[in-house]
């Protein structure tokens, strides 16, 4: 366990270094600004558009923070041999990848933290705190999906555009499930079923990211316990799934 | 290509972490698929503008990805009578919408004439035509074809007589100075008001027609000529 500890600190402590805070300043001023200035342009619910424009906008950029922090500092250590260095230690293959992930999710908590107290400016504290614990859950799961990438893919781009593609596509999949299953052409033969089946199957292996932090839960209140919960619950299953796959490539591969 | 270990290199308990957390996955998304969206799901539609700017600068991909969100909705497996449930207000909202993210595309006159306007509802269908009547307004020597399509909706589905002869009496006005109007759209004013057995008016005009030299055709010519003097005995018919 110490170990595992030992890692995480210093990734927060690398985190702290190479200017995360200052992006994180960047964030939060831009924000700010964003939020006065459709302030000025709203006509009425001024607190419901600033909530739901600045939630989402923080959403986003969170998400991308924390892969692209990911993806470098992982890609630095790499390039540094550090990997090789850590390994040559009296630590396991498990532990050092438990150990970045932990540091890459605490990153991912005080990031989201920060951006739910700016957010009180706009909207109750119940439905902040339920956003705050869905985007912590939602930027610990980003963090393992970059870290499984980039121990695969091993470099910044193709990380980075798989990271942004697996986000991007778990947060339309069940748009596109949902108007997969209306072709106008009445009956329908094996052949014009394959794409929706196709659509099915990869919608299995990814996130449920289109339930998880809701912009609207800040404008309309929070969701229910149990909705929150279930949420929660699958993110929570799909952070196993993927930590357990870049467990699974970081053992196999030959160091 | 990387070297790796053999999977025997890996610890038991990632191995069975993988494969519990994999089943467990795709056994929530099974459970979680959701449905096709019913008819009150559908949203007013969002104005033109706002369109414009979620369109990211690619218009016309927008318009039929629009498209296919649109025609999803009460559309489902067991859905007997798929769309007439919709809210018809609302989805002409839409149809006008994505029409006007890109004005060249033809599905929105397609589906609006084709699907939504074949619903078994006469109050619907009347609101889907008149959309298309209004659309083709707006390009008429583009649009020419789904007017007539309208007009041939009028007729048959609903035995709208005057409703056919108004999109029909506007394709021959507006569209006929378009090069590519083929002649059988703008004489479908005349058979109409045959129907309709205003056999003055069709004979005047089938007359006009044929006196204007734009039939260049002589078997079409022939044709027209011979439905002239049909008319023209029956109109003799009648006033006696």
């Amino acid at each position: 366990m110490r170990p595992v500890l030992i890692l995480g600190r210093f990734v927060i402590l690398e985190a702290r270094r190479t200017g995360l805070p200052t992006l994180f300043a960047c964030i939060a001023v831009t924000g700010f600004g964003l939020a006065g200035f459709l302030s000025q342009l709203a006509l009425t619910e001024s607190s419901a558009l600033q909530a739901s424009v600045l939630g989402a906008f923080f959403r986003l950029s969170s998400v991308f923070l924390i892969s692209a922090f990911v993806i470098s500092s992982m890609v630095r250590e790499s390039n540094d041999k550090g990997l090789e260095l850590l390994l040559s230690l009296p630590i396991s293959r498990a532990q050092y990848f438990l150990g970045k992930l932990a540091g890459f999710i605490v990153c991912g908590a005080a990031m989201a933290g920060g951006l739910a107290l700016l957010l009180l400016f706009w909207s109750p504290p119940l439905p902040v705190a339920a956003w705050f614990v869905s985007l912590s859950m939602e930027l610990a799961l980003m963090a393992s999906v970059s870290l499984f990438f980039v121990l695969t893919l091993t470099q910044v781009v193709p990380a980075l555009a798989a990271s942004t593609c697996l986000y991007f596509l778990a947060r339309i999949v069940a748009s596109v499930q949902a108007i997969s299953s209306g072709p106008l052409s009445g009956e329908e033969s094996f052949l014009q079923r394959l794409p929706a089946w196709g659509i099915d199957a990869v919608a299995f292996l990814l996130p449920p990211l289109e339930r998880a932090t809701q912009t609207s839960w800040l404008t309309y209140g929070g969701p229910s316990p149990g909705e929150l919960l279930g949420v929660l619950g699958s993110l929570a299953i799909y952070g196993a799934l993927v930590s357990a796959a870049g467990l699974f490539d970081l053992y196999r591969r030959n160091l | 290509m990387r070297s790796e270990r053999p999977v025997g290199q890996v610890p038991m308990w990632v191995v069975a972490l993988l494969a519990g957390s994999l089943a467990m996955q795709v056994l929530l998304r099974v459970e979680s698929r959701p449905a096709a969206p019913s008819a009150e799901d559908l949203p007013a539609a969002p104005r033109p503008a706002l369109l414009r700017v979620a369109a990211l600068g690619e218009p016309a991909a927008l318009a039929r990805l629009g498209m296919l969100y649109l025609q999803a909705f009460d559309y489902h497996g067991g859905n007997s009578l798929p769309y007439s449930k919709l809210d018809y207000i609302r989805l002409i909202g839409w149809l006008s919408a994505l029409q006007g993210l890109d004005e060249k595309s033809e599905y929105p006159l397609f589906i609006a004439s084709r699907v939504y306007a074949e619903v078994p509802d006469p109050v619907r269908q009347r609101q889907m035509l008149e959309f298309i009547y209004a659309s083709f307004l707006v390009d008429p020597g583009r649009r020419w074809k789904w007017a007539a399509h309208a007009a041939l909706l009028a007729k048959h589905r609903l035995k709208d007589l005057p409703l056919a002869l108004k999109y029909a009496r506007a394709i021959d006005r507006f569209a006929a100075s378009a090069p590519n109007v083929p002649m059988w759209a703008r004489q479908m004013e005349i058979f109409i008001l045959e129907d309709m057995n205003e056999l003055d008016a069709a004979r005047i005009l089938l007359g006009g027609l044929l006196e204007s030299g734009q039939i260049d055709d002589p078997g079409e010519r022939l044709f027209l000529q011979n439905r002239l003097k049909e008319m023209e005995s029956r109109v003799k018919k009648s006033a006696r």
